[in-house]
């Protein structure tokens, strides 16, 4: 069970915060995280 | 009168505070960038452009978004949006979520931020006896 914990919390996702607080999470593969991780991706191979 | 804190400042400040940063932009409201700790120009325009991107695109999806956090294996990429600036950062994996937030904003609120100087030594109090008053 932990294990499966752990590999659920390492998926790929994004996070979007409102301004009053609530937040929407879309999982790898959901077409709203695959407009973002790409960018993602890029950005955290900059030196 | 008075000083304003130095964006290069506030971010070593930063990073210094929360070692799972890695690189930070912040970002005025007219585009420009403030500052970053990315010693090249380029690559700090990359992730400037990069965080307007994230943003626009997460605006399509969310209208009103203020914050984000894009989390891959290899790190994670968080824009804060505040008063109309922006600061992103990357961080390593599995970062603390809400720390990261926290110090992001901290920081970009401390960049314009008035600071007041330090007083002004006063001169001692003469002494109701005192002859030289």
């Amino acid at each position: 069970m932990l294990v499966r914990r752990r590999a659920a919390r390492r998926r790929e996702h994004v996070d979007l915060y409102g301004a009053e607080g609530s937040m929407q999470s879309y999982g790898e593969g959901s077409p709203e995280a695959e407009r973002l991780l790409p960018i993602a991706h890029e950005l955290l191979s900059l030196s | 009168m008075l000083a304003r804190m130095d964006a290069a400042q506030a971010i070593g400040d930063l990073t210094e505070i929360s070692p799972q940063v890695l690189h930070v932009v912040a970002v005025g409201a007219d585009g420009s960038v403030l500052g970053s700790n990315l010693e090249d120009e380029v690559a700090a325009g990359r992730l400037a452009d990069g965080a307007a991107r994230l943003v626009e695109a997460a605006e399509a999806m969310r209208p009103g978004v203020q914050q984000l956090e894009a989390a891959t294996l290899d790190g994670s990429v968080f824009v804060v949006l505040d008063a109309g600036r922006t600061i992103a950062a990357t961080t390593t994996p599995e970062p603390t979520v809400g720390l990261v937030f926290y110090d992001l904003k901290t920081c970009l609120r401390s960049i314009d931020q008035p600071v007041e100087p330090a007083p002004k030594s006063r001169a001692p109090r003469k002494k109701a006896g005192d002859p030289a008053a």
